[in-house]
This record gives C-alpha cells, structure tokens and sequence, in this order.
C-alpha cells in the first residue's frame, strides 16, 4: 500500500463532527492520515455547544491515538499565541498539512519555517479526497441516519451547505446539484509553501495552495492530488 | 497464495489470436508470457495476500497501537498468521475501517444531524 501523507487537524475542525469525519474516513484511502494532538482535544471539546458528544470520545472510547505535545520554546512569535501548542504538536506529529478554519490564525514565516502549510478543510478536501475517499466519508456519514439527508446522494447535495469547493470537485460523483453555500468563503484558506496538488515545497505556491507549475494543470478547483 | 506455471512449449503450441478486446493489463501479461515463451523460458505467476502489520494498520487509522492489538484479540480484526506475528489482509483492513468510521459516525449521529442542518 503507498504511503500515507499526515495532516493535523485544528480544533476548529475537530470540533466540526461531519468535517472531521469525511476527513479521518475519506483519509487512508486518499492517501493521508489524520492526527490531533491531546490540545486540540480539548480545545474542541470546548468549542462544543451544551449537549454535544464529547470529541474525546474518539480516544477514550475507540481508541484513536493523539500526536505527542510538541516543543512551543520561543518559536512561532507572528502565530496567535493560543495557537502555538498547536503548531508545535503539528510540527512535530511531521505533518504536511494543518487543517483549520482560521489559516489567518498563523502566520505565515512561521509556517514556512515549520515546514507546514495551513490550509482550510474545504480547500484540503477538494484538493486532495478522492472518488473513492469521498464515497467512504458518505458511507460513514449515513450511518445510523434515519432522515434525510440520509443517502450519499443526499448527503452530497446537503455538503454544499459547508464544502462548496469539496462538493465541485466530487461533481461528477452524483448527477444532483449540491446545495448552495450558506457561509462565504472566509478571505485566507492557504498560507504556507507546500503544494495541495503535487505535494512539493516550493515558494511559488499561491494563495489558493498551488504552485506555479500545478496551477496551469489543475486550476483553482480541486481534485489536484485526488485519483480514483 | 498460489503458483501458476506456464512451459514455454505450452506457449508456443497454441500462439494467441486477437487480443485487442482485451484490457491492457491483461495484453501486457499475455505480451510478456508469450515473449519468454519465445525465449524458452518458463513463466510463473504468483499470487500473494498484501497484509499490513498491526502496528501499520494502527498508523493507518489513527489509532493506537493497543486499541488495534485488542480488536485483534477480541475477534474483531481477522488475522493471518506469519511465523508467530499478526498480519492482516489489506480487505479485512477495508472491511474494517468502513466498519469502524460506521460505528464512530453513528455514535455522532445527533451531532451529524444537528451539523447537516
């Protein structure tokens, strides 16, 4: 089997419960894995609203392992200081990529200097979840729903809601129109110098995560590294 | 796992007619039998079961090293054996982790729910 890419997850997007989950199910098959470090638990724990299921539980019950707790020292000073742990846990979990909903949260010297590319969950996923990486995290979703949106048709259409991007790139997956976006997209979805399509670090990569030679092939919408 | 052998007077006795409805995989097999054929060689084709260890497996899935040798001892992760160590075929693996994110979406169910509206 090839190897697997690791990508963080913010917990902003752990705290997302059908974010994370296309993410954490869509992921082996795509190629990617994806990691969260004991902070981000319980950062996204308290992001939840009264009544929520904890997203610990993802440890305590199934089992999911979380990155060791990286080294903050006196790195990062242009990152929002309560995002720093964060960084270094991503850092050091050697992540690729770090998947949040506030790119704008870090800075971007800091991540050039990490080595790791921020990056929101709708941009990552229309780059890099593929056909068959898409159909797992439906198949996941549907589980146990007894309503509408309940087939991954109708999950599809109801995902425009909150992954426009994501749901273009997977159009030619369901011959339904998605549902349109209900929030804009926010003004920074990539800081960083790795490229979502080909992977490489590389300076020229632009504001949308794609360097100069992939932005020609793939253009802005996604599908750059999904296969299959 | 299983051997297939192919002599090459078994090639060369029967030569192949058209084969240009079939997929390219299988025109390059047959390309490649006929050619050792030709050469005098016989040709063997194996088949083998792609497995990954626990510790693989675990990586894969995010999860901890524990949780997936408890799956394994509780049943719940068919193994093959090799010498004394687990392997796991790559589609118990699929079978496994589609059952797996099934069970976690489901214990999310009302957060789903509540995130989809």
């Amino acid at each position: 089997m090839p190897d697997l890419i690791t990508i963080f997850l913010d917990a902003n997007v752990l705290a997302r419960p059908v974010t994370r989950t296309l993410l954490i199910a869509g992921g082996p098959t795509s190629g990617f894995v994806a990691v969260f470090s004991r902070t981000a638990l319980d950062e996204a724990d308290r992001h939840l609203g009264p009544g929520k299921t904890p997203v610990t539980d993802l440890v305590t019950r199934f089992g999911w392992a979380t990155a060791r707790t990286g080294t903050v020292g006196d790195r990062f000073d242009g990152t929002d200081p309560k995002d720093r742990q964060l960084l270094a846990d991503a850092v050091d979990a050697d992540a690729a990529f770090l998947v949040t909903d506030d790119v704008d949260d870090y800075a971007e010297h800091d991540l050039i200097e990490a080595g790791v590319a921020a990056v929101s969950a709708d941009v990552f996923l229309a780059h890099r979840l593929t056909g068959l990486g898409y159909l797992a995290g439906l198949d996941a979703l549907s589980a146990g729903r007894t309503r509408p949106p309940r087939t991954p048709e109708e999950l599809h259409v109801a995902l425009g809601r909150q992954h426009p991007r994501l749901v273009a790139a997977q159009a030619e997956a369901f011959a339904t129109a998605p549902a349109a976006p209900t929030h804009p997209e926010p003004a920074v979805v990539y800081r960083g110098a790795r490229c979502l399509a080909c992977l490489a670090v590389d300076r020229t990569v632009n504001n949308r995560g794609l360097c100069s030679s992939c932005v020609v092939v793939v253009g802005d919408g996604g599908r750059a590294g999904g296969r299959g | 796992m299983s051997i297939m052998s192919i002599p090459p007077d078994v090639v060369r006795s029967a030569p192949l007619r058209d084969t240009s409805v079939l997929p390219k995989w299988a025109r390059d097999v047959l390309a490649a039998v006929v050619e050792a054929g030709a050469k005098g060689e016989t040709v063997k084709l194996n088949t083998t079961v792609e497995t990954l260890t626990p510790a693989e497996a675990a990586e894969r899935l995010g999860l901890s090293r524990a949780t997936v040798a408890r799956r394994i001892a509780a049943g719940e992760i068919a193994t093959m054996k090799v010498g004394n160590r687990h392997r796991i075929p790559v589609a118990e693996f699929a079978r496994f982790q589609r059952d797996l994110m099934r069970e976690v979406a489901a214990h999310y169910a009302d957060d789903i729910e509540h995130d989809l509206a």
